[in-house]
């Protein structure tokens, strides 16, 4: 069953992420993905996460496929121009990809090549618009192209927005999103259940599936790092405390994993794990949860 | 405005190379910016430039090269004397009016930046990217491509904090300003509208007016 099945017929699908390496080295990610191999419903490839030059999305999106896996092809806007984005798409078809996930990126700033020029050419919702055209059998252009993709596209909504008015206009986008045709959501990482059921009740009326976002807390001090410098992830100080105080932090941060996903087996329709190099950590996690 | 700054003097001296002489122009600047040490500066390069085997035929400093150069050069000419390039202590406005009215070579001697303050009232493109097909009805009259740092159209990336932008935190998140005044205006709903991507031919070929 591949990823848009899973998400029509569970009740709870479970995706995970994995990051290229720097380099051409692809045997340790393929290692990962075997272990989680038939564990998750999905796998997501980063594109250039946190704007560091590493080896492609679509190529390890088309290795997992080879490998029995149903990846998800993170596309970000910041490296490329409507141009190459509309071709991408295109050789990501025929590689035999089948969701996209669509992003704005982060700014090159942040990254290790901060001198690159930003494109920005699209956004993450005019690039919704543009894979819902290039299903249809156009480009941007208005071109006809000879066999078309039927790509099933994604995008992503930071529930844990830390002002009202980042909130409402998370909720805002989302909808913008879903008029431009996302078919489901992946969120920042969650550590508040109760904020987050807050949040799924506001966005309930959409209809749209939202896999909660999960990052296994490898430390306290990776707690604390994401709370002073990644936008939307905050993790309450009893959490912290509890890495902190603990003496097998791997066996605390499965602990904290699953009880996050329990939770959220009753608020929202999957979860997606972001195991930043634990991976091989995620089927512990899995049958934890029973899952 | 832009403000500039005065580039590592050995990058200058680079330029030098094949220089015998030279005459050093410094703007005055314009009405906010870069009037500061204008004196001074011609001091600090003339000092810098003695002894490494150039010639300094004299040196000027003018106000508004950027629109006045033609008129500058015009009335400096006997001045100037006959040096083998310019120098010239200005924004890149400044060294491209004179590159424009003179066959000498001309070397910029600084390089420019955009200041905060005019970041917030300039006039000129940093605040409209003359884009050809403007958007601020949609946007609480503040324009999102240039108020944002990745030109966004359709609302804040995820890099949003606390109302500040990713690049940095002294940077305001500019969608969080639009979706304030949109808000104060009771415009939501226009705030929703999907705004296209740009038409870049219209941005490359601009229309002077």
């Amino acid at each position: 069953m591949d990823f848009k099945e899973a998400l029509k017929s569970k009740n709870f699908v479970v995706t995970a992420e994995i990051g290229p390496m720097k380099g051409t080295d692809v045997q340790e990610t393929l290692k990962d993905a075997e272990l989680i191999k038939g564990k998750v419903d999905a796998i997501n490839v980063t594109d250039l996460q946190s704007s560091v030059m590493r080896l492609g999305s679509m190529a390890v999106c088309h290795l997992l496929k080879d490998h029995g896996i149903d990846p998800i092809f993170q596309m970000t806007c910041r490296d490329r121009n409507r141009l190459a984005l509309q071709s991408d798409l295109l050789s990501a078809w025929v590689l035999g990809i089948r969701n996209v996930l669509a992003l704005t990126g982060d700014h090159p700033t942040m990254g290790d090549h901060p001198q690159a020029m930003p494109v920005f050419d699209l956004d993450s919702v005019s690039l919704l618009r543009v894979i819902g055209r290039l299903n249809e059998g156009f480009d941007m252009g208005g071109n006809q192209l000879k066999g078309a993709p039927d790509f099933f596209p994604g995008a992503v909504v930071n529930p844990g927005a830390d002002t009202e008015a980042a909130l409402e206009m998370q909720i805002i986008k989302m909808e913008k999103k879903i008029e431009a045709g996302a078919r489901f959501f992946q969120t920042q990482g969650i550590y508040d259940l109760k904020l987050f059921e807050k949040f799924m009740k506001r966005v309930e009326s959409f209809k749209t599936p939202v896999l909660g976002g999960v990052i296994l807390l490898k430390s306290a001090g990776m707690a604390r790092f994401m709370n002073k410098n990644v936008a939307g992830v905050f993790v309450p100080a009893p959490l912290i405390k509890e890495m902190e105080e603990t003496k097998d932090k791997v066996k605390t941060s499965i602990e904290i994993a699953v009880r996050l996903i329990r939770g959220m087996k009753d608020i929202c329709q999957g979860v997606h794990i972001m195991a930043i190099g634990w991976e091989k950590k995620i089927p512990m996690v899995l049958k934890e949860v029973g899952l | 405005m832009i403000k500039f700054e005065q580039k590592p003097f050995e990058e200058i001296l680079g330029y030098l190379t094949n220089d015998k002489s030279i005459f050093i122009l410094r703007c005055k600047g314009c009405t906010k910016v870069n009037q500061a040490n204008a004196e001074s500066d011609i001091m600090d390069m003339k000092g810098k430039i003695e002894g490494k085997g150039i010639d300094i035929t004299g040196s000027a400093i003018k106000g508004f090269l950027c629109m006045k150069a033609k008129s500058v050069l015009e009335e400096l000419s006997e001045t100037i004397g006959n040096p083998s390039s310019l120098l010239i202590m200005a924004c890149g406005l400044g060294v491209q009016s004179v590159a424009e009215a003179t066959d000498k070579i001309v070397h910029p001697a600084c390089n420019s930046f955009v200041d905060k303050e005019t970041l917030k009232t300039g006039k000129r493109e940093y605040r409209c990217r003359t884009c050809g097909d403007c958007v601020l009805e949609f946007t609480g009259g503040i324009c999102p491509l240039t108020v944002c740092s990745k030109g966004l159209l359709n609302g804040p990336c995820g890099g949003s904090s606390h109302g500040k932008c990713e690049v940095s935190k002294e940077i305001d998140c500019g969608w969080v300003l639009i979706f304030e005044r949109m808000k104060k205006l009771g415009r939501l709903k226009e705030f929703m509208s999907f705004l296209e991507p740009k038409d870049y031919r219209k941005i490359q070929k601009k229309k002077i007016a």
